[in-house]
């Protein structure tokens, strides 16, 4: 009797052919994927390196205030604090590096013109040269008015000059040279805070205490490119500003 | 035993069936090597660019700067009139308005450290060159300055830089103000946040004290634009540019 043997490799290449094939259109598909998103990746690097440069440029522009305009923002900071800005601070010397009501009232009394602060006994109480929770309501309305043109698109037709938009006329040389002029580019200041208030109250007698602040200026810029990309980014920047 | 010949046919289908699926495939391998290309390029030009540009703001000093005086020429002459708009007035009188830089011992700088940056090592104060990526692709390079204005009256014109301050409330004007025994304000005197608002002021960067440059003008920023351009083995140009602003800091 003749024994049947049923083939069973029959039909088998095609089928070992269209995986193999299968096998290629999903290579192929990540290769395209993983290309469209590196080309991606490169446009959101633009858009944030444009964000970047934005930003240093409201950097400079707060600088450069900050340079010119130190007595200025120096007299807004000290009313923001409840301070007297006349008030001359280098007279203050302590040996242990703490102030007290008494080394204030004795910088007073020998030196200076007084008063250290601009509000009256019992209002607030300050702790050294300042006053936690100082709250009067006008107190920042100085700092407000420095930080008001530190953007990008000035107000009333002034600054117009910094503007970064694409309508400005000042900018048709500029974004003339563009391959890919953005769609809208600004920056404004978010914050300024006063970071060191405590600097002088650290100082010795070796290092006499000066008229001086630090600050930390916040800058943040907006892009949004041609194509549609979109990115924020937020510079801190560091300053020592004098009185004199 | 039957399989002669079928064999033969599975292969001959099977074989059209890779062919057509690798057609395709070879189309995505050649897009994908251009697009590498480009990518690769764009990283090296975005690497430098932000490397130039973050030299310039920190290290080159404002006095450094000048607008060219005289038009490049040679490899790097301005040759793309299609790319650039009618200029304005803005440009100050230089059509060009390509940075030039020069020594200021004084600040301890010296323009060939920038430059080289820029791969200027042609001996001049252009800043513009050309650099090679380990590809051996040329990337030309271009920085460009736009002096903003600054009044020199007390006008404030709508192409000049002001700041805006609210002056300091007089409250020393007071009788009785100038206590040597108090580190707070009397009773009787008026406190400066009770004091009439005064309105917001601008100042015209002439009026706080900055100082006319050697051609008589006062400047105290540029609008910067920084240009990157090459050519991809597809042969098609790419160029990035960034735009921002230098200030006279120091």
């Amino acid at each position: 009797m003749k024994k049947i043997v049923k083939n069973t490799k029959l039909g088998m290449a095609i089928p070992l052919v269209l995986i193999l094939a299968a096998t290629l259109g999903l290579l192929a598909t990540y290769t395209i994927k993983s290309t469209q998103n590196h080309n991606k990746s490169n446009l959101t690097s633009y858009a944030q390196l444009q964000a970047h440069f934005i930003a240093r440029a409201g950097t400079e522009h707060a600088l450069l205030k900050t340079r010119y305009m130190h007595r200025e923002l120096y007299d807004a900071i000290c009313l923001s604090q409840g301070r007297n800005p006349l008030f001359d601070y280098s007279a203050v010397k302590t040996e242990a590096g703490v102030v007290t009501q008494a080394t204030l009232e004795a910088a007073v009394s020998k030196y200076n013109p007084g008063p250290v602060f601009l509000y009256k006994v019992g209002d607030f109480t300050n702790t050294g040269l300042l006053t936690s929770g100082f709250n009067d309501p006008n107190k920042d309305k100085w700092l407000e008015a420095f930080m008001s043109d530190i953007k990008s698109e000035g107000d009333a037709g002034l600054n117009g000059v910094l503007s970064f938009n694409k309508d400005n006329s000042f900018n048709d040389s500029i974004l003339g040279r563009m391959s890919e002029p953005f769609e809208v580019a600004s920056y404004t200041i978010k914050s300024l805070e006063i970071a060191a208030q405590t600097v002088a109250e650290s100082e010795t007698v070796a290092t006499a205490i000066e008229n001086s602040a630090v600050v930390e200026l916040t800058i943040n810029a907006n892009v949004k490119t041609s194509r549609g990309t979109s990115w924020d980014y937020d510079i801190k920047k560091t300053v020592r500003i004098n009185r004199q | 035993m039957k399989r002669l010949g079928v064999t033969l046919l599975e292969i001959m289908t099977a074989v059209l069936i890779l062919a057509m699926a690798f057609l395709p495939l070879i189309g995505v391998i050649g897009t994908s090597t251009k697009d590498s290309d480009v990518a690769n390029s764009q990283v090296f030009a975005q690497t430098s660019a932000r490397n130039i540009l973050d030299t310039f703001l920190d290290d080159v000093p404002f006095k450094a700067i000048s607008v060219a005086s005289t038009p490049d020429s040679g490899d790097f002459a301005y040759t793309e009139p299609d790319e650039v708009k009618a200029l304005t007035s803005v440009d100050y009188g230089n059509l060009m308005s390509m940075a030039e830089l020069s020594d200021v011992p004084e600040k301890d700088f010296y323009r060939v450290s920038f430059l080289s940056l820029m791969g200027n090592n042609a001996g001049d104060g252009l800043a513009r060159g050309e650099l090679v990526d380990e590809r051996g692709l040329v990337y030309k390079t271009r920085l460009f300055v736009f002096p903003i204005a600054a009044s020199t009256d007390s006008s404030v014109a709508a192409d000049e830089i002001t700041f805006a301050y609210m002056p300091r409330p007089e409250y020393e004007r007071q009788p009785d103000w100038y206590v040597t025994d108090k580190t707070h304000m009397k009773d009787t005197v008026t406190s400066p946040y009770a004091m009439p608002a005064e309105s917001i002021k601008n100042n015209n960067a002439f009026a706080v004290g900055a100082e006319p440059n050697a051609s008589g003008k006062i400047c105290v920023m540029y609008k910067v634009l920084f240009q990157i351009y090459w050519i991809n083995r597809d042969g098609i140009r790419r160029s990035l540019e960034l735009f921002t602003m230098k200030a006279d800091l120091k």
